[in-house]
């Protein structure tokens, strides 16, 4: 089709009118959003200065007049922002008007008539094509070379990096760590001796120690050998090596650890635990009967090693020199992290579950190194490790839902694995007569010897208390006020008697005596044997979710406020 | 699924009562296979059941929590996501554009049509859909959903990907005349076709393998999704953009005006595999409309210059041609390793694009110099609690996955290369003006340029 040459013209003049608003309106817009970009209306540096002056003096003059300025930026910045969108929607206009016209200016092309002009043969234009892609390529090939040389210094490789890095953080803490802490650990009887880690030696639950009071009263002080107050919340229980009593205690702003003179409850030093590398800037979300303290700490009488809810690793002295700490990654724990620490011979072991992934870690108690570390399968809990010397190695037992498996302390080699347990595990596992035994409130309770189930019992489950076992006899509390033995061999029930007050902390056996603090505080002595035999039941006067601790003649209890020593008077 | 199925089958039985008829009388060529049509609807509805079971839709997982305070949680601010039976449409919508589109290519031969189904795409896809969800984005969908498994790809982008290259593997390039939004705006507002020399774009038809080799390496790695970022179509319809990509929306309108198809030519990455496709399609727009006489008339009236035509074969020295290609047989591998190794030696620059990455360069920076930069990301990493050292871990991983990716990014550019250098070392006898069927985006501007045709039209 061939256009009139009025219309030609017609579409001609609007093309150039076209283009002249279009490049009106483009050149507008461009100094708009310059305008814009450089002076901001909304980050007015006036209304910013009359603030300040208005956190110096309060004047209501002053109040009204960065009103009337604010509404006034924020009017400028709309309407600056309203002008853009008209322009480019006039640009958009007129940008299609420009391109109608100039089609009906250009009309239909005509066909070509056919020129006769120079044939290229078929090789001589391959030829052609050849050199350009080659020029092309070698274009590409330039840029690319040019780009890898020049950014060389800006990149890092942080495979070698990562590497690089913990040698060098190793080899530091190394240093530290020989100036600070000898070489050499306690051997087992020496440890058997204390009370190291949440629940005894090895988290087993039973006590060497001798001389213990059966009964007290913290109202009357009958028996109370000394009471302090903790500075800080925690449900951790207390440790105790020698003459020394350890404690953990955080809240969202601060994390510290404690050391007691056992003999009359002086406090020898606290120390905030702070400036570790990585520590998380902000507090993780934790529920109330969690806390940001409620894993346990561990002792090997030289080295004290506290974990926190963020993730946080210390070791200190004995004298409270920090030698390291590390963050070990805030756990995503929708309660908040309790797995106590426990430690055999120079390795530091930490559960570590949460959400993304369960992890097993062993790391050099001197130097804060990683030894080794396995994921384990399953779901998150809130259990501790048990550790059961064998020879000259040991096993590390630990429970999960719905798995109780064993690994080797040496490299963290799964020995056995069992399926069956569920739901959020809270209790640890115990250990007696070559058996490990697992419980969780609506799963049920089995004995495990070797990876395979011996028996199950479905009664008297508990969700936070641990059981104990001893002699041929299994304990186990519940937070509803159970107490049951059962027989260790077939998991039959020889006696269970119910109490007022649930159990969180774990019965710990002692002198052939049960200890069972309950959630009110009061503690219940048994005797342990097949018949039920109660003791005493001492009241503490303040509630109490720990469990408690032994030293020669001593019994540490750590109520919600207060740390108390026990001890015949 | 079933909704989509039961759309496509109602579009499909519709289109066959009026494909029939049409196709058997207008078409002045060979008869449209009707076979073809129904054995290609075959392929994708059972494409469709396969992936269906491989991929979800995209839905709010969780729902808008409720306050007791009777607090109404206001709308969110960006777009919301589509609705399941709304991507059925999208993906309805584009099957029968495809549909269309290859009927006026290769059945009516309309220009006017090509012309109205290319305004139709952009008024949905561009101006209602905003450029969202779009076949070319979609090779990054997939190859994200390769590479990482916790990505779960929405079938409708599924769809988006494989109907175009589909249909192009049936029909040619009809989705690039005017299906694609972007292609669409080129071609409406092409005014006057210069043409650009050789030299020019011999080294710039490059161009798109590198960009589809960059896109899908960044789009595996989960660094970036560069095709979507670089849009230079979709600030238009959203009426919001980057500075930066404004003006470069603005050039590319402006070069379209003049030069035919500069982004489908020089930069689109989905081109490239519609240009595979198209090379092996079973049918194909042909320049005249039954056989070539050779008038030469349409010689130049191509505006992306994908007219193949007849040159003489000079004859040349013995063995020279053998040795031409011998000699390029042995260059290959030395391409491909060669590229290969440069990849792998810009691994490290390309991985500095990936967040986790960059994030880790400016941490280990403030570890270095004792100062934080207070960016931003630097704060947000600060206050995350994840240690430096689980950053530079995981940095360190995704470079690992940039060397494999960068290196073989650079075997398969270094092929391409290979293969292009190839090609001008083998003979290809050409008879008649033909469609070069990778390059040719059945624009059909040729049509009326072929007397064949207006005799064909008058008798009729």
């Amino acid at each position: 089709m061939k256009n009139s040459p009025a219309i030609k013209k017609l579409a001609g003049y609007l093309a150039l009118l076209s283009l002249t608003f279009i490049l009106i309106v483009g050149l507008l817009m461009i100094l708009n959003h310059l305008q814009i970009k450089t002076h901001n209306p909304i980050e007015s540096k006036a209304i910013e200065q009359l603030i300040i002056q208005l956190e110096k003096e309060d004047n209501q003059q002053l109040r009204e007049e960065i009103r009337a300025l604010d509404l006034l930026a924020r009017k400028a910045y709309f309407s600056s922002l309203w002008q853009l969108k008209t322009g480019a929607w006039l640009l958009i206009g007129f940008g299609l008007l420009f391109v109608v016209s100039l089609k009906v200016y250009n009309g239909q092309t005509e066909v070509p008539e056919v020129q006769p002009g120079k044939v290229l043969h078929f090789w001589a234009l391959k030829s052609k094509e050849r050199h350009w892609i080659a020029l092309g390529a070698g274009i590409v090939l330039v840029v690319a070379l040019v780009v890898s040389f020049s950014t060389r210094a800006y990149y890092t490789d942080f495979n070698s990096y990562a590497a690089g890095e913990k040698k060098a953080l190793s080899a530091a803490e190394g240093e530290a760590s020989t100036a600070l802490l000898p070489d050499n650990f306690p051997d087992i009887e020496e440890i058997l001796a204390e009370h190291p880690s949440f629940r005894g030696a090895f988290g087993l639950g039973h006590s060497r120690h001798s001389e213990l009071p059966v009964e007290w009263d913290a109202g009357s002080g009958k028996n109370i050998l000394w009471k302090t107050a903790v500075p800080l919340p925690g449900l951790n229980s207390p440790i105790v090596w020698g003459e020394r009593v350890f404690l953990a205690g955080a809240d969202e702003n601060s994390r510290k650890v404690f050391c007691y003179n056992s003999e009359n409850g002086e406090l020898l030093w606290e120390r905030e635990v702070n400036n570790i590398p990585g520590s998380p800037a902000e507090a993780p979300e934790v529920t109330d009967d969690t806390g940001y303290s409620a894993s346990g700490m561990t002792t090997d009488g030289q080295g004290v090693y506290a974990i926190f809810a963020n993730g946080d690793l210390v070791c200190f002295t004995v004298e409270g020199e920090q030698v390291w700490g590390l963050n070990l990654g805030q756990p995503d724990n929708h309660y908040g992290h309790s797995s106590s620490l426990q430690l055999y011979r120079d390795k530091l072991i930490v559960q570590l579950d949460d959400n993304q992934a369960r992890r097993l870690l062993a790391i050099l108690a001197r130097s804060g190194k990683s030894l080794w570390e396995i994921k384990r399968e399953g779901d998150i809990s809130w259990s501790s490790p048990i550790i059961v010397p064998k020879g000259e190695s040991a096993e590390i037992i630990v429970n999960n839902s719905p798995y109780v498996a064993a690994y080797k302390v040496d490299n963290g080699e799964e020995l056995w694995k069992v399926n069956c347990l569920s739901g959020e595990i809270g209790p640890s596992p115990a250990y007696g007569n070559g058996m490990v035994f697992a419980v969780n409130e609506y799963a049920k309770l089995v004995a495990i010897k070797e990876g395979e189930i011996l028996w199950e019992n479905y009664n008297f489950l508990s969700d936070v208390s641990s059981p104990v076992a001893y002699g041929d006899y299994l304990f186990c509390t519940t937070s509803y006020g159970d107490l049951a033995c059962l027989s260790q061999q077939d998991g039959s029930l020889l006696w269970h008697h119910e109490f007022d007050n649930g159990f969180y902390g774990s019965p710990v056996v002692a002198e052939d005596k049960l200890y069972c603090t309950d959630r009110a505080g009061g503690t219940i002595v048994v005797e342990v044997g097949p018949e039920f035999k109660l003791l005493s039941h001492s009241p503490l006067g303040e509630r109490s979710d720990a469990t408690p601790a032994f030293a020669q003649g001593k019994i540490f209890i750590r109520g919600y406020e207060h740390l108390f020593c026990i001890s015949k008077q | 699924m079933s909704l989509a199925t039961k759309a496509m089958r109602t579009e499909v039985n519709h289109q066959k009562t009026d494909f029939e008829p049409n196709i058997s009388t207008s078409s002045p060529g060979k008869p449209f296979v009707w076979t073809t049509f129904t054995g290609l609807l075959r392929v994708v509805l059972l494409l469709i059941v396969l992936l269906s079971y491989q991929s979800s839709f995209a839905e709010a997982r969780f729902p808008k929590p409720e306050f007791e305070s009777g607090h109404v949680p206001p709308e969110t601010q960006t777009v919301a996501p589509r609705a399941a039976k709304w991507e059925y449409v999208d993906v309805a919508v584009l099957f029968v554009l495809l549909c269309v589109m290859s009927w006026f290519v290769l059945g009516k031969r309309s220009r006017k049509g090509i012309v109205w189904t290319a305004v139709a795409s952009v008024l949905y896809f561009g101006v209602y859909r905003l450029g969202c969800v779009c076949s070319v984005g979609s090779i990054q969908n997939i190859s994200m959903s390769l590479s990482q498994a916790d990505y779960i790809i929405p079938l409708s982008v599924i769809a988006f990907f494989v109907l175009p290259l589909l249909f192009t593997l049936f029909f040619g390039r009809t989705f690039c005349a005017g299906v694609c939004f972007m292609g669409a705006i080129q071609e409406l507002v092409h005014i006057k076709t210069v043409k650009l020399p050789l030299w020019l774009t011999k080294p710039l038809s490059f161009l798109p393998y590198i960009y589809l080799g960059l896109a899908v390496l960044l789009a595996a790695t989960g660094a970036d999704f560069i095709i979507c970022r670089y849009d230079p179509f979709i600030g238009f319809f959203r009426m919001s953009a980057d500075f930066g990509m404004v003006i470069f929306g603005v050039i590319i309108v402006v070069l379209s005006m003049f030069i035919g198809r500069p982004y489908c030519r020089f930069l689109c990455p989905y081109g490239v595999l519609l240009g595979w496709m198209s090379t092996l399609s079973f049918r194909h727009t042909t320049i005249s409309p039954s056989s070539c006489v050779q008038c030469k008339l349409c010689e130049d009236s191509c505006p992306v210059n994908a007219i193949a035509k007849p040159l003489p074969v000079k004859t040349e020295k013995p063995n020279q041609g053998r040795r031409r290609l011998i000699f390029m047989l042995l260059l290959l591998p030395v391409l491909v390793i060669s590229a290969a190794w440069l990849g792998r030696s810009i691994s490290g620059t390309l991985s500095g694009i990936h967040p986790t990455v960059s994030l880790a360069q400016e941490i280990k920076w403030e570890n270095d110099q004792g100062r934080k930069t207070n960016s931003e990301e630097s704060q947000a990493f600060h206050s995350s609690g994840i240690p430096a050292e689980q950053l530079f871990q995981d940095a360190g991983e995704i470079q690992r996955q940039f060397r494999l990716g960068s290196s073989l990014t650079g075997a398969f550019l270094g092929l391409v290369l290979a293969l292009a250098l190839l090609k001008t070392a083998v003979l290809k006898k050409q008879k008649n003006y033909e469609p070069d069927k990778a390059n040719c985006v059945s624009c059909g501007r040729c049509y009326r340029y072929c007397p064949v045709g207006k005799a064909n039209s008058v008798s009729l």
